[in-house]
């Protein structure tokens, strides 16, 4: 029954994934390749020193990609749920609704893993053939808001479209808009090191928001 | 699980709400703070004193060494003749300079040569630093200075040189700085440090340090070679903040506060000399300091207002003072009536985000209570507990819990 629910996972999602994985792989080497350009042009010295003193990290164009990417999971996993509320059918399969839940969320979260981490390998290797370690992790410390920020962009998504109110829809789409921008809201890099670990926590928490949509529609509230 | 996910929902709506309407209040009725520009005249030896009115129109006063307004208004010629050291270009195209002002030759040469500028701000000081340190080369071979070659890190055994160009570690001068800092007797981890890395200037200071112990140092690569001198600071002194100056006239090598806040120049004989201007927080303050031939003016500003403090420039005797306080706005008093806190995750004092609670008032405890009292009374209306908790909880989050539990009634 887990592999079936992951595959129907799957097919819901390999299209989008796919799409995501490209989308995101480009994006990272438009990055590595605007870093070799300025290589090339003005010499590696000139990476360094617009890095030191300028406190710029050459990956901005990575910024929003990551929530894309999460917003763009979450609704092609979620949406087929809800059009003709075939939901109903799937909280009918014989496995808890939590675990099904669960389940769900779990192959979502995986997908957004393995699309991350090839994001991050692509930028980061390139950048440690040219740079020292400490510049490296400045730039994923730098760039680590922005992916959890599709995490929670993922999970405000399945949340919402599991939603079967468009009021709450509303409600918590305005509450993740808010959670998302305050994500965005330091420029500076390493600015959310001190966060980190209260931005996992509000993370997990918010797993619990798709639980709630998802006891609303059981209780008939569409 | 139901229960977990509703305290979610609602906790992450308080979150996110103590963070939205103060930022949406500010945004739709922003509070502009504006305060004067000031400047110690040596012809007058007193402020002048400039303010913007609301209709564009510029107030030009002068305020004595104290602090207290003198009657009358000036003119903008008036202005330009009692500070010189701003206008000098103005004053020498009408011929209306002076051969000498307080003693001192008023000449473009001399004028320039006591420029100095330096400015700190709490969003520059309050950040993530890189753990890497580029390095210029004080004496370079032509007569420019070239962008540095190398940057430096420490690690366990000392200083660690590495060339931009490939990553390689540069083995000969990572041991001659590292015998070096051990023998001015650098403890180890860097407290602070300041450097100004760019081959657009005049003279390289190279680095201004301070080590564990509040010790300073002034560390410089001269030919490829270090130099290191240990600043002597008066006992029981320990340096929190540094700043290189690099100044025209190299007479002050540096600024830096100790422990306790008091400001101290650093001088090129590496000796230091007290400032009476009174204790600076440099990692909540702001510091501008504007020096000439004549006198070095410090503009202290931190959230409660602004200070200026002028100094004589040879001497470093107190000239003047001003202080400048910041009022409540009128839309900042309401906001307190409306607002039990207010949530922020940045701030203009740092680069850095993280929640922090703000301007926690206890004026919005009536309007609290009433908006408890609404939902009290939608609930013995409709006989659902969820009012009963959205009261008890508007008790003390107010507008922030009353709007997701308004709103979420079904």
């Amino acid at each position: 029954m887990i592999k079936a629910i992951f595959y129907k996972e799957w097919l819901k999602t390999s299209r989008t994934f796919m799409v995501c994985l490209v989308l995101g792989l480009a994006v990272a080497i438009y990055a590595d390749l605007g870093i070799n350009r300025i290589v090339v042009n003005k010499g590696v010295d000139h990476v360094w020193l617009i890095m030191l003193m300028k406190d710029q990290m050459f990956i901005d164009a990575l910024r929003y990609v990551p929530l894309l990417i999460g917003l763009a999971i979450g609704v092609s996993q979620m949406a087929p749920e809800m059009s003709n509320k075939r939901l109903k059918l799937t909280l009918h399969l014989p496995i808890s609704s939590e675990k099904l839940v669960g389940l769900m969320l779990l192959t979502g979260l995986v997908e957004l893993t393995m699309i991350y981490c090839s994001i991050i390998a692509t930028v980061f290797c390139y950048e440690s053939t040219i740079l020292p370690h400490e510049l490296v992790c400045r730039g994923v410390l730098t760039a680590l808001p922005w992916f959890f920020a599709g995490y929670i962009a993922y999970l405000f998504a399945t949340s919402v479209c599991l939603e079967g109110t468009w009021r709450e829809r509303i409600l918590l789409s305005l509450i993740g808009i808010g959670v998302l921008t305050v994500m965005f809201m330091q420029d500076a890099p390493e600015a959310y090191n001190s966060m980190i670990v209260a931005v996992i926590l509000v993370m997990i928490a918010i797993i619990a928001l798709t639980y709630r949509s998802v006891y609303r529609f059981k209780e008939g509230r569409q | 699980m139901k229960k977990i996910a509703n305290i979610v929902f609602y906790t992450v709506a308080i979150i996110v709400l103590s963070w939205f309407l103060p930022w949406l209040y500010r945004l739709m009725l922003p509070d502009v703070k504006s305060e004067p520009f000031m400047a110690y005249s040596p012809v007058a030896n007193a402020w002048v004193k400039s303010v913007t009115n609301d209709d564009k129109t510029q107030e030009i006063t002068l305020v004595d060494s104290d602090g207290k307004p003198v009657e009358g208004v000036l003119t903008k010629d008036d202005r330009d003749s009692l500070i010189p050291q701003m206008y000098y270009r103005n004053l020498m195209a009408r011929k209306r300079m002076p051969d000498t002002i307080a003693g001192i030759e008023t000449s473009v040469h001399n004028l320039k040569s006591g420029e100095m500028v330096l400015t700190s701000t709490p969003h520059d000081i309050n950040k993530v630093t890189p753990e890497v340190f580029m390095i210029m080369e004080s004496r370079p071979e032509r007569s420019d200075f070239e962008d540095p070659e190398e940057v430096w890190r420490w690690t366990a055994d000392g200083m660690e040189f590495i060339r931009i160009a490939d990553g390689s570690i540069n083995e000969d001068r990572s041991a001659r700085f590292t015998k070096e800092m051990k023998n001015v007797g650098f403890v180890q981890p860097l407290h602070d440090f300041s450097a100004n890395i760019t081959s657009r200037k005049q003279r390289d200071d190279g680095y201004l340090l301070v080590d564990a112990e509040g010790q300073v140092f002034n560390m410089l690569q001269f030919a490829g070679r270090p130099m290191v001198v240990k600043v002597n600071l008066p006992e029981g002194v320990k340096a929190d903040k540094v700043w290189i100056l690099e100044a025209t006239d190299p007479r002050h090598l540096g600024l830096m506060t100790d422990t306790e806040g008091n400001p101290y120049f650093i001088e090129s004989d590496y000796s230091v000399e007290p400032l009476e201007i009174g204790k600076i927080d440099p990692r909540n303050e702001r510091l501008t300091v504007m020096g000439n031939v004549w006198n070095i003016v410090f503009r202290i500003t931190g959230p409660q207002g602004s200070r200026w403090r002028a100094i004589d420039a040879t001497t470093l005797e107190p000239l003047g003072k001003y202080d400048y306080a910041y009022q409540e706005s009128f839309l900042a008093k309401v906001g307190r009536y409306i607002f039990p806190y207010q949530l922020s995750f940045v701030s203009v004092n740092d680069s850095l985000a993280y929640p922090r609670i703000i301007d926690i008032s206890w004026s919005a405890a009536i309007l609290n209570i009433l908006l408890a009292l609404i939902l009290a009374l939608m609930g013995v209306k409709r006989h659902s507990p969820h009012f009963y908790y959205g009261a008890a909880i508007t008790c003390f989050f107010g507008i922030f819990s009353f709007v997701p539990f308004i709103l979420t009634c079904d």
